[in-house]
């Protein structure tokens, strides 16, 4: 993840993706298959076949986390508290790859960039 | 002039609609039993509808196993875009019978499928591309493309279901 909106995901197949949240109930997220530029025609087949497996709209685990984000949306558009616990691992000396450290430093990130003074998120934006 | 006598088009379209039916009433385990056992399932992308799934990525690209696998996958609790499962409903139209090409009879079809869920329709609309086959009286399907004219996938996002 590389702040704040692009994913490098390497797994059946490597997948870059974007997010932008477009509106408070709409998010457009694009995906793209990376491929080497030399790729031999038997290798393309084998990495697309793999790709199609699992990523993208009709794969095997995409359309479920479409669903998952849409679940989310659901659920912040309906709660009554404002804001989200996010508190896992906070005490800890040496954070778990399960703790919640990447999605304070995002949000705390997020919280400078979109609370600070005018001229400095001018600066910032440059 | 086809090497095999072609089903008539009422023939085709009665195992269309029946496809239909048991694919809008979520029967999938007997939608299976309509297919050869080297059945293949394919839904290329939008931007590259008339694609060969050997150099282009498609949405779906499924080989009978993997047809299996998808039936397994939505009729269990972990489909999460699917459970529970959508309503669907499916217009097939412009049913034609061109031709064979050997044992295999070439069909196409129109479509219009409609999705609901959580208040939402979204419509998938295309067109599909069949190979049928007889194994002795009975028609099977060997082989069936959805091609879709939608330019992209929103705001679906996905495609969660058999098309």
């Amino acid at each position: 993840m590389i702040f704040p909106n692009l994913v490098i995901n390497d797994i059946m197949a490597i997948t870059v993706r974007t997010f932008y949240p477009v509106s408070p109930d709409y998010m457009e997220v694009n995906a793209w298959a990376l491929a080497p530029i030399d790729e031999s025609a038997e290798d393309s087949t084998l990495r697309l076949d793999n790709f199609l497996t699992f990523l993208g709209p009709g794969g095997f685990a995409t359309p479920d986390d479409v669903e998952m984000l849409e679940s989310c949306q659901r659920g912040f558009v309906n709660r009554e508290v404002g804001w989200s616990d996010l508190s896992r691992g906070m005490k800890s000396e040496r954070p778990l790859s399960t703790d919640d450290l990447q999605l304070r430093t995002f949000w705390r990130r997020w919280n400078q960039l979109m609370t600070q003074p005018e001229p400095i998120r001018a600066r910032n934006a440059a | 002039m086809s090497a095999i006598a072609l089903p008539t088009r009422q023939e085709v379209e009665d195992l269309l609609y029946r496809e239909a039916a048991l694919l809008d009433e979520w029967r999938l385990e007997e939608w299976l039993e309509m297919l050869t056992d080297d059945a293949i399932y394919q839904v290329p992308s939008t931007d590259a509808p008339e694609g060969d799934a050997r150099n282009t990525l498609y949405i779906i690209a499924d080989d009978a196993l993997r047809i299996r696998s998808r039936v397994k996958q939505l009729l269990g609790k972990s489909a999460w875009a699917e459970s529970p499962h959508s309503r669907t409903r499916r217009m097939i139209t412009n049913v034609r019978v061109p031709g064979a090409d050997g044992d295999s009879i070439a069909v196409t079809a129109n479509f219009a499928v409609y999705r609901m869920r959580y208040e939402a329709v979204d419509t998938y609309i295309g067109r599909y591309d069949y190979r049928l086959a007889y194994f002795g009286k009975e028609l099977k399907i060997r082989e069936r493309r959805a091609i879709l004219d939608n330019e992209a996938l929103r705001p679906h996002g996905k495609i969660s279901f058999i098309l």
